[in-house]
């Protein structure tokens, strides 16, 4: 068993709403990742999802719990954990390149250094030769894929993504699905990936946390076992068939209870 | 089965097979953000100048107004020759723009910084937001009787009307688009090792400036518009100040002269802005020709 890169001990986060009673977002979550894992988190929509990684990020603060890093408790973000945003967060004003090099020039990296790391990520994601064009430029799934080599080039101790895909229509998703994996075999990256596919959390994940309904809990936590590297062609196995029926009747149940709670309640 | 050709035979082409409309008869007038071909465009274009300076012509030359109200063309473009050939209007134009400017520009140094601060931290919006909330309803027209008591009718004066009629609109308006900046924009700076320091010089500015730049051009169509207020009020010089003139002398031709610069200085700074955009913020979706 490899050692515990990331642990959430009991995180819950309660959201004060301006009529003055609380939500409550996340309920005594616990999870971890180890290192060189690729771990998954499928929920319904609304169910924290992003609550979660911002706070394992430092961006909010749990009501209660801890996040641990290494073994160290981490408060406040920084460049160890790096995110890819469910939202386009390219820098207009910032190349490609500029964009990737962000993270760098803060470290005052060397201008050569930066150079053979922008070059080195450019060509992992397939986007060689698009150094100098601006996001505007970009398609939707161009962007998310420099948003991850500007994550990545930073070299943080887990990668945080929130949905990078969620935006992508069905074959370009598959296709980064597919990106992802590879870069991640390679690089041995601990990563850190919610979603609400289902098929993405499984194909990905060697193991997926399945979310409840508001308040997010952890319903479930199903190992993956299919050896690395994975082709798509495993999506069409039974094993992965019957991972998949078991999460769909987990999720299934999760939503009918999110649809429920949000319908006015008769007397 | 039906095979391909009688599937395409029973369904009508689509009127104008899918291209921009030809003729006249397949444009389609009322269909919202409808794409129209450049020539038509052009031709509307053209229609409506030429069918104001039609309406023009027909006035005068048939004599429908009196050239009191309303001067011909032809007078006009001599009066227009007699202005700048002898030079008399060159002065009136340089107080105007000299004005404008340095009323707009002051305003600007001090509302970029000051929107930027109260659209971004809680506790500047605090501080100056009532303030500048107030403030910016009393019409500035309304206050240059006071600013002629206090500093007088020159130059400075006309400055200073500028500058306060458009320093907390701009405030205003910059803090609104520094407010509008996505936060997972400054969030994602922090995940990649930003300090407050850096998300706000490396993300927040940047990130607002197609928007200031947006609204420094809407607030100088407003400055012009307070400086020929101030100039009709009190001036010895400027564009507003010959407009006035005229009217006393009964000169409607001069007057015509006078909007017409001024509409015409006012387009030229318009487009300064856009090029500017242009220039120096290509990468902004709002850089497009
Ligand atoms: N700043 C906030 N203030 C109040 N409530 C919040 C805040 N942020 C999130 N919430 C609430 O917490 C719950 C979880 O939100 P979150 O964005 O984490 O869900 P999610 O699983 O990421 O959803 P999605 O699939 O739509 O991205 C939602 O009910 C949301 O309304
Ligand atoms: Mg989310």
């Amino acid at each position: 068993m490899g050692e515990k890169k990331l642990v959430i001990e009991n995180v819950t986060k309660r959201f004060a709403t301006p009529k003055g009673d609380a939500v409550v977002a996340l309920e005594n979550i616990s999870a971890y990742v180890e290192k060189s894992e690729f771990v998954t988190i499928v929920g319904t929509s609304g169910c924290g999802k992003s609550t979660l990684l911002k706070i394992v990020a430092g961006l909010e603060r749990p009501t209660s719990g801890r996040v641990l890093l290494d073994g160290r408790e981490t408060r406040d973000p920084g460049a160890d954990r790096g995110m890819v945003f469910q939202s386009y967060t390219l820098y207009p004003w910032l190349t490609v390149r500029e964009n990737i090099a962000f993270g760098l020039r803060l470290k005052k990296v060397s201008k050569g250094e930066i150079d053979d790391i922008v070059r080195y990520y450019l060509d992992k994601v397939g986007l060689t030769g698009f150094d100098t064009y601006f996001p505007k430029a970009l398609s939707g799934g161009m962007k998310q894929r420099v948003a991850i080599a500007r994550a990545m080039a930073n070299n943080p101790e887990i990668l945080l993504l929130d949905e990078p895909f969620g935006a992508l229509d069905a074959q370009t998703r598959a296709l980064m699905q597919e990106l992802l994996l590879q870069l991640m075999e390679e690089t041995r990256m601990t990563v850190l990936f919610v979603t609400h596919d289902i098929d993405e959390a499984i194909f990905l994940g060697d193991v997926v946390y399945v979310m409840t309904a508001r308040p997010g809990r952890i319903k479930e936590e199903i190992k993956v076992d299919v050896p690395h590297p994975r082709s798509p062609d495993i999506k069409m196995t039974p094993m992965f068939l019957d991972l998949k029926k078991k999460v769909v009747k987990l999720i299934r149940e999760e939503t009918i209870k999110a649809v429920q709670q949000s319908l006015p309640k008769g007397d | 089965m039906k095979n391909q050709t009688t599937r395409e035979d029973s369904s009508p082409p689509p009127p104008g097979n899918g291209r921009l409309p030809r003729r006249w008869t397949d444009f389609d007038f009322l269909k919202p953000k409808e794409a129209i071909r450049p020539r038509i465009y052009l031709s509307l274009t053209t229609f409506s100048v030429v069918a104001v300076l039609a309406g023009w012509v027909i006035l005068t030359y048939g004599g429908i107004v009196d050239e009191m109200f309303l001067p011909s063309p032809t007078a006009m473009l001599k009066t227009a020759w007699h202005l700048f050939a002898s030079g008399e209007i060159y002065p009136n134009i340089w107080t105007s723009l000299y004005v404008v400017v340095v009323g707009f520009v002051l305003a600007a140094i001090l509302a970029v910084p000051a929107g930027i601060l109260m659209g971004s931290f809680k506790f500047v919006e605090a501080l100056i937001e009532p303030i500048i909330n107030f403030v910016r309803y009393l019409p500035v027209s309304a206050m240059i009787p006071l600013l002629i008591l206090w500093i007088g009718i020159g130059d400075v004066e006309k400055i200073a009307v500028i500058f306060l009629g458009t320093l907390f609109q701009l405030t205003f308006l910059i803090a609104d688009v520094s407010a509008n900046v996505p936060k997972d924009l400054l969030q994602v700076a922090y995940t990649l090792g930003a300090r407050k320091r850096d998300v706000t010089l490396r993300v927040l500015i940047p990130a607002s400036l197609p928007g200031i730049m947006d609204n420094l051009r809407i607030t100088m169509g407003w400055a012009w518009t307070y400086l020929i207020v101030a100039e009709l009020v009190s001036a010895e010089k400027g564009l507003g100040y010959m407009i006035l003139q005229a009217m006393r002398g009964m000169q409607t031709d001069v007057i015509f002269v006078g909007l017409f610069v001024i509409g015409l200085l006012g387009l030229i700074t318009d487009q300064t802005f856009k090029y500017l955009t242009i220039w120096l913020l290509p990468w902004s979706e709002k850089a497009s020709v």
